[in-house]
């Protein structure tokens, strides 16, 4: 009867221990990181252009949120019996038919930029010199200046295909102190590559049209080209 | 056989058993999330695709309006719209799972078209008329907008019939991943797409900048040599080859001190210091801003700077970043930038960038504002409490610059510099300075 009841327990540690196996692979399957948006002046370009339309506004649509669109605001509250006070907060934005999650810090815009670079930076050249890093945040933001990218950093970033390490996930990986000043200095303007809105590694690239690119300069194990 | 070990027997085949359904339940599951996983991935590739021929079409309809229509304030209309219209579409195009090369052109004319539209209707709310010139290159534009119309119905109608993008993306290789191939195949390239030159975003004269700051004379790598290692004293010095960009030739140049390692730049063409960035650390802040600009001006002067004042300093993680211009006869240079980066450690300049100096810099012949200071100044807003005021050339959104009355003002604890036009009065900028975890930052 001994050999029994520890076989069975034996059994039923093993049918738990599966049972919390798969409980587990469930939710790190289920479990996802929510990235809130982040404020643009687009979102004062698109009050602009709304109010613009319904005929409260008649100056340009520039993302600056000066007198006159300030003006528009108050105009278009009075008429929506909501609080004039110039100020596009929840409510207003709710009248105007849009979204203002994350209108309360500008602050947040850039941290969430630095924040991405620096995981970008560090997933794609840890290991490369410190030139050749700042190197790698330029091209990114070279791209978002080029017409022929998407027009945001995380954009940039996301495009399908285009970085070795956010399509193996390594862009999850935690970047350090390094990667954070790299990241800072290419947000600053520096940028070693000298515009260039490729790079890659002749030893490891596969890609035949990439060598077709102009090099630029060749900073640690990197070719930047154009 | 004992009873003991055919209850073993028993036991060990149950757990076998017990193992088996485990794995059956597991693998069940699994596949069951996978299949969840890609139906959401599909939806939401169909959902961007679908959202991308939706907003071509209309930027096609609005395009086509827009030619038929004689009144300027419907034509502005039109003209936010597909601005508005051609973000919505590059998003969308970023967002699905096609190889960068093959979408090169798309996002050329999807932004283009977004900037030029954008430059168009800044021209009519400012009163002022379209050319003929304008209304051809729209024809263009419309004749483009058709045929890439036409060239996506192709792929909606593979997709309407059942096509998985989702089943069809494993290999990132053109050849092998077949949507990038059903892109490639039904998506005509030979679309002809105008060059288009416009004052606004992604114009194609901004990749024509021409490099106006550097002496014209070169220098040989011996030479560039002697300057790096007179402005870097204690350092290391070792050659690292030379490179060709578009607008800059340099010598590049290796430095070490002790365990932090640089990279240097200098021109070929008037041996001018166009970049440092060294991997230096700090530990300690042992120097105020105050010290580090001093240090700054110093390393500026040993660059061969002249004429300059820094007008901006913010600290970050121990390193203070600080902007300096170029002034001529009192009035700041905003253009002529060169921004140097100090470590409040030890107060040794770790970077230094000044592309934009090298781009800029000449002597300004017209810097005699026809608007006085007292003018521009009624014009701030009454809420606003000036704190000063200065006369700046500023660069203007897209190309070429602005002379300005600049006025730094105080509203509810915020900070703004507001830009004023000092020969029309325009109002052409407002800067906001904004505290944030990685120091002051002017948006």
């Amino acid at each position: 009867m001994k050999v029994f009841q520890k076989s069975m327990f034996f059994v039923l540690g093993i049918v738990a221990f599966l049972s919390v196996c798969v409980f587990t692979f469930n939710i790190s399957l289920d479990s996802n990181l929510v990235a809130e948006a982040a404020l643009t002046s687009s979102q004062v370009k698109t009050v602009q252009t709304k109010l613009k339309n319904w005929g409260y506004y008649s100056g340009s649509v520039d993302g600056i949120y000066g007198p006159k669109t300030k003006a528009a605001v108050i105009s278009f509250q009075k008429k929506n019996g909501l609080t004039a006070d110039g100020i596009v907060g929840a409510k207003t934005a709710a009248a105007l038919g849009m979204s203002l999650k994350s209108s309360s810090a500008t602050s947040k815009t850039s941290n969430n930029d630095l924040y991405l670079l620096a995981k970008c930076i560090y997933a794609e050249a840890r290991g490369e010199p410190y030139a050749g890093q700042v190197a790698i945040g330029a091209v990114i933001l070279n791209r978002v200046a080029s017409s022929k990218f998407p027009n945001t950093i995380s954009g940039v970033i996301y495009q399908p295909y285009a970085f070795t390490a956010v399509n193996d996930g390594q862009i999850n990986l935690e970047p350090n102190q390094t990667a954070y000043n790299a990241a800072r200095d290419a947000l600053n303007g520096w940028d070693p590559s000298y515009g260039a809105l490729y790079y890659y590694n002749p030893k490891t690239a596969t890609s035949s049209w990439i060598w077709s690119r102009t090099v630029v300069v060749t900073i640690g194990n990197h070719k930047f080209a154009i | 056989m004992t009873k003991a070990t055919k209850l073993t027997i028993f036991v060990c085949s149950l757990a076998t058993f017990a193992g088996l359904v485990a794995m059956l339940v597991f693998g069940l599951n699994s596949f069951n999330q996978v299949q969840n996983y890609k139906q959401q991935l599909n939806n939401t590739y169909q959902n961007n695709f679908y959202c991308l021929t939706d907003s071509v079409s209309n930027i096609e309809n609005d395009l086509s309006k827009f030619s038929i229509s004689s009144d300027d304030k419907l034509k502005e209309r039109y003209l936010i719209e597909i601005v508005s219209l051609c973000q919505g579409a590059q998003n969308n195009l970023s967002s699905l799972p096609i190889e960068h090369n093959s979408l090169l052109n798309t996002y050329k004319f999807v932004n283009q078209l977004g900037g030029y539209c954008y430059s168009l209707s800044q021209k009519l709310s400012l009163g002022k008329e379209l050319t003929t010139d304008d209304e051809a290159q729209i024809d263009d534009l419309h004749e483009s907008a058709v045929k890439i119309k036409q060239d996506l119905t192709k792929l909606s109608n593979l997709i309407n019939s059942g096509y998985s993008i989702v089943d069809n993306i494993q290999n990132p290789d053109v050849s092998k991943n077949n949507f990038s191939g059903e892109w490639n195949g039904m998506y005509d390239d030979t679309i002809e797409y105008p060059t288009l030159i416009y004052d606004g975003p992604f114009s194609d004269s901004t990749e024509n900048k021409t490099v106006k700051g550097l002496e014209n004379k070169y220098c040989t790598e011996t030479e560039a040599k002697l300057f790096v290692e007179s402005l870097f004293k204690d350092w290391q010095v070792e050659s690292a080859g030379e490179s060709a960009g578009k607008d800059f030739e340099t010598w590049n140049f290796n430095v070490t001190k002790k365990e932090t390692s640089g990279f240097v730049q200098i021109t070929k063409k008037g041996c001018f210091l166009l970049q440092f960035s060294s991997d230096a650390l700090n530990n300690e802040q042992t120097k105020t801003i105050d010290e580090c600009e001093t240090l700054a001006k110093q390393f500026a002067v040993g660059a061969g700077l002249k004429s300059f004042d820094i007008v901006w300093s913010t600290e970050c993680d121990g390193f203070v970043y600080c902007n300096l211009v170029y002034v001529q006869d009192g009035v700041i240079v905003y253009p002529d930038m060169v921004k140097i980066k100090v470590n409040t450690q030890d107060g040794n300049v770790c970077g230094w960038e000044a592309r934009s100096y090298a781009f800029n810099h000449k002597k300004r012949i017209d810097i005699t504002p026809q608007k006085s200071q007292q003018q521009a100044k009624v014009l701030v807003d009454k809420n606003m409490t000036i704190l000063t005021n200065k006369l700046c050339i500023i660069p203007a959104e897209y190309v070429g610059e602005n002379l300005a009355w600049e006025f730094k003002c105080l509203m509810n604890d915020d900070v703004f510099y507001v830009y004023i036009d000092a020969n029309t009065l325009q109002e052409l900028n407002i800067m906001k300075v904004v505290q944030t975890n990685d120091g002051l930052l002017l948006m």
